[in-house]
């Protein structure tokens, strides 16, 4: 086991910049899709930048990696933005953070840093160190938005407001209570943990690094993490500890799908099924406070296997939470099923055609929500997941009703799939230490996160460091699509469209977007121009 | 019909409201709480530092001391130094409240002896950990181990022949 | 700093009405504060309420680390809320910065976040309530804001420890040292240099 599921996941292939659009189109038809990429500075070992463009493709269960380099005085590689349009913001996002510029790129300006971050100044290159301060920022709440004629009006949201449980920024564009156009500036989470992890942190300290992109689905991001270096490193898992694993990754979907129907009833003004839905969401934290000592933060991941075994009391003990939360969860569920006022609020809204879900290359449940039949614990089975038994939901509806009901679909699944793990535990031991760390070996871990497929890319470094982490949170692929699913919409029905993805800004921003809401939708003047009151 | 329903099922669950903060709450034992270093035994090898990911054990030296500073405010529970203490000096408890309006409230240190090294006279390892450390190895390597590193370093064939500074009285 | 949350109780005897500031954290502080809003918890019955505008709160309830490109609007949010309120820092982020305390991209918990307000923009530091944890369970957030309305008198010490040196205890350590060698090479630890 261990290694052996892991065997094939990825290829990578030294592509030159002229055949790159090339291959990336014939991928693409073959019904692959833009997954991650990242900028490396390769300068001390060759002299070259490099790009890594990971490409995602369930049919064969493979993700090819596209390597192009650039000698260091012309960092520049053609775009494959045209031919991919999912590949934009990680093109936008390297030139950002490492200063690769990508030729042909349609709209190649600032993404991550703040407006104020002086020119020339790269982050993610090896000369600038980790912890160096830049001058004070004087403020950028704002997009450089599109200008529209008078009838329309602009209804910023955000940085801070009732429905955002984190900073972000959008902009509606509105016209007589319909949304004409949406613009996005997020990134206000940026906390710089790639740059961190390649210079302060060691091997073993990262996948506490990772659990907190997000606080929500961080188990998810710890365990791709771990599974990128032991697949760079060869590391033997034990089955114990893979099967712990899918236990505390699937417990973690469990518990933020419940959160999610929450914040879903919340928007749609029906505070009592958010009530409810927390109610039942108690005893899966109680199962992960039980199992790993926290109820957020599992701490559960190493690499090389996980760090709390499992006793049978405690077997016992989750089995019967486990079952309180379930009868729970389906008594509150069947009656929100069959309200058909919340029914009405979902069905047609915030569509988002499959054509466009394949070019901009959403995943998770938005995907599944839009007919695209993905999930990588089928695709690219990790973990213990070859050995499990469950469905894949997939609606065909494209609205927020079927984003709804996927996610419904499944919690169920996740409970069966968490009864499987905890009847069929197989004993032995939990972590492998003996393991030796190569120098410039690249890596790729990818799971299921509860928002879709988490990809983290790692390539070792020598002294029990990494020398390149590139985590890609789902958010960050399913965000793009947001503006097109407001198209057209009621700005009542804002709140629910972009909280239909889910989204999580702190895993995007990590590098930089989660809102949870909480809170009536007020459309208040907002916090911006009341600032700019008290400066005048 | 689902709201009808849904009122009828919160009658029947009744109340799930804890009492806290008037009545206690349990925690599992190895809930990942409050971190305390002993310091009676804690040697301040310095382990826990070099694996805490935020950084908020500090081993630093002033003078004739090391001080292992543990910040609880930066601290993420995750309980690695209680994972790699070779002594078992810290440990997380079960200890969840620990709010305060004072800063100050969240610091612990521990300050420790430092031994001076034979030959140039800089401390540069504490007591606790020399004694330690010369039960553990072979005596030939013991004796060197009361000098500081540089000057292990530097002069590892005179040692053995028995001159140093260190010989005197 | 403690006598100031003191003097925020005689003054602030009423509910308090809270305004929930991320400054760009993980989210897992975030949840939890909603969650002692769920049923589990549920503080409103001890009057407290999350609201949406600073200028509604008696408290902010920060959240992360304040990133760079957050602080202008932090400090914009802290400026709204009206005198006098009081912050709950809750978190490892907020307390003291968290695992990013020193990277490019964040200021570093809220003593950072206060040394700038003074600095830049002339502002005294709110009176502040520290509330560890990572995240801090929900009940441990209740705790903090128990110690902030003063019904609870908070527990955390800071706790010195200093080895007792020169006397009896260093002599018998001395001496263990002595004893675990293994051959006599004329060789002493000298008592004089550790002495002092």
């Amino acid at each position: 086991m261990g290694r052996s599921t892991l065997e094939g996941r990825f290829r990578v292939i030294d592509v030159s910049p002229d055949e790159v659009a090339e291959v990336v189109r014939e991928l693409f038809e073959d019904g692959c899709y833009y997954a991650t990429g990242m900028g490396v500075d390769e300068r001390p070992l060759n002299g070259r930048f490099a790009v890594y463009h990971a490409i995602n493709c369930p049919k064969r269960g493979v993700y090819v990696i596209l390597r192009l380099t650039a000698p260091e005085n012309r960092p520049s590689v053609p775009s494959i933005t045209p031919v991919l349009r999912g590949a934009e913001w990680a093109e936008r996002e390297a030139h950002d953070m490492v200063g690769v510029t990508f030729e042909n790129h349609p709209n190649l300006e600032r993404l991550i840093l703040p407006e104020d971050w002086p020119d020339g100044v790269y982050p993610l290159r090896k000369d600038f160190p980790y912890n160096r301060k830049m001058a004070g920022t004087e403020g950028t709440a704002g997009v450089r938005g599109e200008r529209h004629d008078e009838a329309t009006m602009s209804v910023p949201l955000g940085p801070y407001h009732p429905l955002l449980h984190e900073p972000e920024y959008f902009e509606l564009y509105v016209r007589e209570d319909r949304i004409v156009g949406a613009d996005y500036r997020g990134f206000h989470v940026h906390r710089g943990m790639e740059k961190l992890a390649e210079s302060r942190m060691t091997l073993n300290q990262i996948p506490f690094l990772a659990e907190r992109i997000c606080g929500i689905c961080g188990c998810t991001h710890s365990a791709a993490y771990c599974q990128a270096v032991e697949e760079a490193a060869g590391v033997e898992v034990p089955e114990r500890a893979l099967y712990i694993r899918s236990l505390m990754l699937e417990v973690e979907r469990i518990h933020s799908h419940l959160l999610w129907f929450g914040v879903a009833c919340h928007l749609l003004g029906f505070d009592s099924g958010f009530m409810h839905f927390w109610r039942a969401r108690e005893y899966v934290m109680d199962i992960a406070e039980l199992i790993t000592g926290n109820r957020k933060t599992y701490g559960i991941n190493l690499v090389g296997g996980v760090r709390r075994d499992l006793s049978g009391e405690k077997i016992q003990k989750t089995l019967k939470l486990l079952e309180l939360a379930e009868g729970e969860s389906r008594e509150v569920i069947d009656n929100v099923v069959g309200m058909k006022e919340l029914i009405a609020r979902m069905e047609g809204v915030g569509v988002l055609r499959r054509k466009d879900a394949r070019e901009i290359g959403v995943v998770g449940p938005v995907a599944r929500a839009s007919g695209i039949d993905t999930d990588v614990r089928r695709d690219h089975p990790y973990a213990a997941y070859g050995d499990l038994d469950f469905k894949v939901p997939v609606y065909r509806g494209c609205d927020v009703l079927s984003r709804f009901l996927v996610r419904v679909d499944e919690t169920f699944e996740s409970f069966s799939l968490v009864r499987q793990i905890l009847e069929n535990l197989p004993d032995g031991e939990i972590i492998n230490e003996e393991y030796s760390l190569p120098y410039m070996e690249f890596g790729l871990g990818s799971t299921e996160a509860p928002r879709g497929e988490d990809v983290h890319m790692v390539l070792t470094g020598g002294e029990n460091q990494v020398y390149r982490w590139h985590p890609r949170a789902p958010t960050y692929n399913n965000l793009p699509a947001v503006p097109l699913m407001l198209e057209g919409e009621d700005v009542a029905d804002a709140p629910i469209i972009i909280a239909s993805i889910d989204p999580c800004f702190s895993c995007t921003d990590h590098v930089s977007i989660v809102d949870a809401g909480s809170g009536r939708v007020l459309w208040r003047g907002p916090l911006l121009e009341g600032v700019e009151r008290l400066r005048r | 019909m689902g709201r009808i329903k849904l009122m009828g099922l919160a009658v029947s669950i009744g109340k799930v409201t804890e009492r806290y903060p008037f009545a206690p709450v349990e925690v599992p034992d190895d809930y990942r709480g409050k971190p305390v270093i002993d310091p009676g035994i804690c040697t301040g090898c310095g382990a826990c530092a070099s694996a805490c990911p935020p950084q908020a054990i500090q081993v630093k030296e002033e003078g004739e001391f090391r001080v292992v500073h543990l910040f609880l405010g930066r601290c993420i529970f995750c309980g690695r130094c209680q994972d790699v203490c070779p002594e078992g000096a810290i440990r997380l408890t079960t200890e969840f409240e620990l709010a305060t309006p004072n800063h100050d409230d969240l610091h612990q240190f521990v300050r420790l002896r430092m031994v001076r090294c034979v030959r140039c006279g800089r401390p540069f390892d504490t007591y606790r950990h020399l004694v330690r450390s010369l039960r553990e190895v072979p005596f030939i390597e013991g004796e060197r181990l009361l000098l500081c590193p540089e000057c292990r370093a530097k002069a590892p064939l005179d040692w053995l022949e028995g001159g140093g500074d260190g010989n005197e009285g | 700093m403690e006598t100031r949350v003191e003097d925020y109780r005689k003054l602030v005897k009423r509910s308090l009405w809270v305004f929930h500031l991320n400054s760009g954290s993980c989210n897992g502080c975030d949840i939890e504060i909603l969650n002692v809003f769920a049923p589990r918890n549920d503080v409103e019955r001890l009057g407290i309420k999350l609201v949406g505008s600073p200028r509604h709160a008696d408290a902010i309830a920060l959240t992360g680390p304040v990133t760079r490109e957050c602080l202008p609007k932090v400090v914009d949010a802290i400026k709204a809320v009206p005198e006098p309120k009081i912050v709950l820092a809750i978190g490892a982020c907020a307390c003291g910065g968290g695992i990013w305390y020193d990277t490019y991209s964040v200021v570093g918990g809220v003593k950072e976040l206060y040394r700038i307000m003074k600095e830049e923009y002339g502002m005294e530091a709110p009176p502040t309530v520290f509330i560890p944890g990572c995240p801090p369970k929900p009940e441990a957030i209740i705790y903090g804001v128990a110690v902030a309305k003063g019904m609870i008198e908070p527990k955390q010490r800071r706790m010195v420890y200093v080895e007792e040196g020169g006397g009896d205890e260093l002599a018998r350590m001395l001496e263990e040292v002595n004893g675990l060698r293994h051959f006599s090479a004329g060789f002493k630890v000298r008592r004089d240099v550790n002495g002092t």
